[in-house]
This record gives structure tokens, sequence and C-alpha cells, in this order.
């Protein structure tokens, strides 16, 4: 069986394009061997993975045909990514980069940096990591310490970022420094994109209670930076990370992290009924099929243009919630004293710590919603 | 929000101020101004004796009339109206109401039946045959009255030796089902809308240690919780609009389901923090807050319970398997 989704000039219909990705896991699971995991954005790395995917057009699908995209809506990449989250599949090497980088990067980048990234994140050769949080910023993302100092040609950035995900195999950064010292934290920001090859960066990695290694600490050791690096316009870093956060929290993997354990559990109806847990089962599949409609909500006001603000935020905070329940449900199910580590139960538990915690705390969301709500 | 839409909630606005609260057990006397304005026919074409107009019309005005906490038999007539319309059955009623027979119930006795004393025509699906019309002014049918917490007529039928007559066209009990079931997740839906803004309104506007409330960080998480819970309730309904208007082909009861059990359990959450965010003064009788929140808990579990949709959808998930969940999830959003 061969299954293509790209072909010249012609564009599949979203219903088209998520059968064959559909299809494609299918057969990627033997190919590539891997087993459906949860959180499998953040956890499950395979860049071979992401190469197929990148032959097939599936990364930075959205993206104008100059630069490997597909042009396609935001409705369609919707459909692609969640049905890989559903199979559990692989895709952590790329997904910072499709999900956020590639668009802050298309949105305000120059034309030169345009065509000498987005390229290399559609063909999956350049993969990122996500250079915001500071060891002594925490949560506080604009109160960022790390500084990019005016050099010939360029800047040369010293300072230490942390949860850097995945920096031990990325090719490049996304760094958020400060270029001016300003009384206000929010003004002279700037984002930038560096090469991690660049002397100067130490990557530490940070080991997780699950005792994976995901996250580093990665040090700036005055690393060099070309002019053309920056993104956007200097010193208005703040506004436009803003902008790229509401990509970061208005996705599918909000919701579907825990999914795979979720299709697990369905297969136990002997379980489930001997429990009685039916309702159980009823109130996570209705909140399932609204999340999901929530999100194709957001994906929809991203092609039209619309603010996705206080809608990605609710996705993120309820879609957490959810990610736990099912985890909650799963401990009656398929839990029990002698759950191991790396079942599909322990494997999932494990990883709920961070759920909440990564692209913005609850209580920061909850604080972004609540200040629109003052204001209306 | 469309210019049709924004039409049809201004009706519901200019009805809602001269609207009195009814005492517990009356029929409001805004219902004489919905009939007038014949909103209860939305939904059944103008050659059949209805207003024309979609059931996503209909939803709209219900979920206005939950807005501004006015229960009238809306979902009931509008409903019973539209089985009469598909019934071929000539009958013309001024309040007609249709009931889903619950199997456990004795035979012949009907609990719990919304403006049943207020009724002239009872129209009763049971678990088997076709549904049967009864008129009320039948000598044999005996009426117990009752009210719900929200001070609505929940009243017992006993339907005795009634006989009725069978309305063999009308649509299938799962289609009613359906209807109802969208309809009152919309009035939750409107409800909440309501209890939200007027708390949202209380604490911007209501000064207590030297500011506003929403300046206190637990009183704004609190208004940002509540407004999540409304905008997951909005999008499971417009959902369910949509498979209901066949836009999508997805199964019809499914997704009325999900917008039932998630309006439902948003309406827990929305009168946990509406009281919470009124303080003591949300629990009197003259703040008005109740007229809300008692409608709220009253229309939760209103014709089919939450737990009972949720049983439904959980059954029917196991039964079938992932593979098939996913699938129908994924059929429409």
């Amino acid at each position: 069986m061969t299954v293509e989704t790209q072909s010249s000039g012609t564009r599949l219909s979203t219903g088209e394009l998520r059968d064959r990705v559909r299809d494609l896991v299918v057969l990627w699971r033997d190919r590539f061997d891997f087993e459906p995991v949860s959180d499998s954005w953040l956890r499950s790395y395979d860049p071979a993975f992401t190469k197929a995917l990148a032959e097939r057009g599936l990364i930075g699908m959205t993206w104008p045909r100059q630069y490997g995209g597909g042009e396609y809506r935001n409705v369609d990449r919707l459909a692609v990514t969640e049905e890989l989250l559903r199979a559990g599949a692989p895709v952590s090497a790329h997904w910072i980069a499709d999900r956020q980088i590639g668009p802050a990067i298309l949105r305000h980048g120059s034309p030169e940096l345009r065509e000498s990234i987005l390229p290399g994140i559609t063909r999956g050769d350049y993969l990122f990591c996500l250079g915001l949080s500071e060891p002594e910023a925490g949560s506080d993302l604009a109160a960022a310490r790390t500084f990019a100092q005016r050099v010939d040609g360029g800047w040369t950035i010293t300072g230490r970022k942390i949860w850097t995900s995945g920096a031990h195999f990325a090719t490049h950064c996304y760094v958020l420094a400060r270029t001016e010292k300003s009384d206000k934290k929010h003004v002279g920001l700037s984002e930038f994109v560096v090469d991690m090859t660049t002397p100067g960066i130490d990557v530490t990695p940070i080991v997780d209670l699950a005792g994976e290694h995901h996250f580093n600490e990665t040090a700036f050791d005055d690393v060099f930076v070309p002019e053309g690096n920056l993104i956007g316009v200097e010193g208005r870093g703040w506004s436009q990370v803003i902008e790229q956060l509401s990509f970061e929290r208005g996705g599918p993997e909000r919701v579907l992290s825990t999914y795979p354990l979720l299709a697990r559990m369905l297969e136990r109806s002997d379980r489930i009924r001997e429990l009685g847990l039916q309702r159980e089962i009823g109130v996570l599949v209705a909140r399932l099929a609204t999340l999901r409609r929530l999100c194709w909500d957001v994906a929809q006001r991203m092609d039209s243009g619309e603010s996705t603000v206080v809608e990605a935020a609710t996705l993120k905070m309820l879609g957490n919630t959810f990610e736990r329940d099912v985890v909650a449900v799963a401990r009656d199910v398929l839990g029990g004293p002698g759950s191991a580590p790396d079942s599909y139960y322990g494997q999932a538990l494990l990883a709920t710590p961070g759920f909440s915690l990564r692209g913005g705390a609850a209580d920061v969301l909850l604080s972004i919603i609540a200040k629109q709500e003052a204001k209306l | 929000m469309s210019d049709e839409t924004a039409a049809l909630r201004e009706l519901v606005t200019d009805l809602a101020a001269n609207h009195e609260a009814p005492q517990a057990g009356d029929l409001p006397e805004a219902w004489a101004n919905v009939t007038e304005l014949g909103l209860h026919g939305i939904g059944v074409a103008e050659e059949a004796g209805g207003s024309g107009g979609t059931l996503a019309h209909l939803a709209v005005i219900v979920d206005a009339l939950g807005e501004v906490a006015i229960g009238v038999p809306i979902i009931e007539v509008a409903t019973a109206r539209w089985v009469l319309a598909h019934s071929d059955s000539g009958i013309d009623a001024q309040l007609p109401i249709v009931v889903l027979a619950d199997e456990a119930e004795p035979s012949g006795v009907l609990t719990g039946v919304p403006w049943g004393r207020s009724a002239d025509l009872l129209i009763v699906y049971t678990t088997s045959g076709p549904p049967r019309a009864y008129w009320m002014s039948d000598p044999s049918i005996t009426v117990t009255t009752g009210v719900n917490l929200a001070g609505e007529q929940s009243d017992s039928i006993d339907l005795g030796a009634a006989t009725g007559h069978d309305l063999p066209w009308a649509p299938t009990a799962s289609e009613v089902r359906a209807r109802l079931g969208l309809l009152w997740a919309s009035a939750l839906t409107g409800a909440m809308r309501g209890a939200y803004t007027k708390s949202r309104d209380h604490v911007r506007t209501r000064e207590q240690f030297g500011a506003p409330l929403i300046k206190i960080p637990a009183v704004a998480s609190a208004v940002a919780t509540f407004r999540t819970h409304l905008l997951l309730a909005e999008a499971a309904v417009a959902r369910a609009v949509e498979t209901l208007a066949g836009e999508k082909g997805s199964d019809v009861l499914d997704s009325v389901a999900s917008a039932r059990i998630v309006a439902a359990a948003g309406a827990t959450e929305a009168t946990r923090l509406a009281h919470q965010l009124h303080g003591a003064m949300g629990v009197t009788h003259e703040d008005g807050l109740y007229r809300l929140t008692t409608r709220l808990w009253a229309w939760q579990d209103a014709e089919t319970s939450e737990r009972d949709w949720a049983i439904h959808l959980g059954d029917k998930a196991i039964e079938r398997g992932e593979d098939a969940v996913w699938s129908e999830l994924t059929h429409a959003f």
C-alpha cells in the first residue's frame, strides 16, 4: 500500500488528509517500531519519523509553498496533528518548530530569515528547542535576564535557559533575550534564532521524575548570533511572543496528551462494566467531543485572522483537566498496586505533573482570561 | 453573532423588560407574549401551522429566555407542535406537551411532567409502539400538582382509563429525545450566561477592601474559571446544533448527549461560582440571583438526567470500541 499526501498542485480536503494520515500511522507503527505513548509530542523522539512526515508535506503544512509548505488551512493541519496524537506517534522532534517557531518566523521574520530557516523545517532537517523560561524567572517569562549584546554584525548572547525540551538534539534554539536594559520588564526584549553548533552553548540534562531525559538547562556564553537571525523588530519581542504563545496553547496536544491511555481503556469494556464506570466514560467522551470542537474553533479563528487569546487559554485549562481526569479513571480500569512506570497507566500518570505547568501554569492562564473579562 | 440571531435575541430582551417573576406554580404572563410572537412555533413550517425557521433559531430563543431566567413551556410546546406537524394528525392544540415515559414508571402514571396542569394535549411516548395523544379534558385523567426547584409546574398525571389515540406517523422517540435534549442544553447555556454576566458585573462594581472585588486575585480566578465553563457549554451546543441540522452527518443523539452532559456539568460549576462571587447578597430573594441558579439546578436533569445521558454515551463507547468512537468524533467538529 502506498499512501501519498502531496501531489503536484492538488490540495487534499481535510477529510482526505485525515484518512491518509490515519492509514500512514498504521503502516508506520511497524516501520518505525513505535509504541503509542501518552504525551508523545514531548516524550517520543524519532528524527526518521519526522523526516518521513516531511517527505509527505506534513510539516509546515500551512506555510507558503516557496518555503516547502502546503498552503493548507489551520483546520487541515489540525486534522493531521490530532491523528498523530491519537496514534501516540513519535512527533516530538519537529513539534516546536512546526507549531510555533515556524509561524513566528513567518509572521515577523525578514525574507532572508524565512528563506534560510523555513525550508529546513519543512524538510525535517531543522529541529527547534525553546529558550523562553529562565532559572531565575520561572513562569514570569518577561523577567528574562539573558542578554544580547550588540557587536559587529550581530549580537552575542549570554544567559541561561531552562526546561529547553529537546535541546540535546535540536539544530536550532529560539531565544528570548533582553537587548536593552529597561525599568519596565516588558520593554527591550527581542527574539532570536540561534544555531546550536555555535561555540559557547552548553546543554545540561535535567532528568524528570520518570527517569526520562527531555528537559535541559541550556547555557549561553558569549554566543554569536548574526544580524539576520533577529526575529522581527529589536525590542518588540514581548508583543511578538504573546502571539506565539497563543499558537502554543490552542492546539489539540492540550487535550489529547493522554488519548492513547483512553483508547486502551475503551477496549476494556469487561472491566468498565464490572466496575460500573460507564457514566465516567460517557462524561469523558462528551468532554473530549466538546474540547475537540474548541480546537476547531481556535483553528478557524486563526484562519480568519481573529484573536484566539481567551479561546486558547480556555482550551488549555480545560484540556489539561480532561487529560488528568482520563488518568484518574484509568487508575481504576487499568491501574492497581502493581502498575509499572512503563505501563500505559504508569507512563501517563508520571507525565501529568507537567501538563498544567508547560505553556503557562493554570493560574497564569486564568489571569489572562480574567484580564480580558475585566475589560469588557 | 449574525443579524438574524441578534434580532431573535432582541425579541426576548424586549419581552423580558416587562416580565415579572411569577408565583411558584403559575404559568408566567410572559408565555402570552411568547405565543403572540409565535416563538413557540419556530422550527415548524408556516404551511404546517408553525412560524417557520429552524431548530437552530429555536435554540437561540430558548437560550435567550434562559439567560433572562424566564421559565415557560417553550421547549415542551415547540417540540410537541413539531411532533404533531410531522404526524399528519390534523390536531390543533393550544398548549400541547410531549413526554417520554420511563419504563420504570407504573403504567398510566406520569411523574414530573413539566407544565402538565396547563397543557391541553399530552403526547406520550412509551418504550414500544407509536406515541399516543390524550386531551387533558378527558375526565378520566387526574393531575396532582407540584413544582420543581425553580417553582415551575411539575405535575403527576394519572391517565386512568383515558384512551387517547395513536399517532402512527409521528417522529421516533429517539428523534424527540434529541430535540428535547438539545433545547435543554441551550436553556442551561443561556442561564449559565445570565449567571456569569450578573456575577462578573457584581464583582466589577462592588467595592470591598477599598477596590472592586475583581482586583482580588482569587475573585478574578473564579470569574475566569466561570468563563471557561460557559465557553465550553457554548461550543458543545454549537456542535449539537450543527449535527442536528444534518450538516455533518454524524450521530445526532451522541452529539446531543455530549452537549447535554457538558451543559449540565457546567451548570453545577456555574451555580457554585455565581453564589461564591455574589457572597451573602446572592442568597437573598431581593438580589434575584436565585432565579437563575434555581433554574440551573432544576434544568440540569430535566427530561433525561445528566447521569442517564452519560451512561448512554459510555455504554455505546465501550460497546463499539475506540476506533468507532474516534471515527464518530472526527466525523464532525
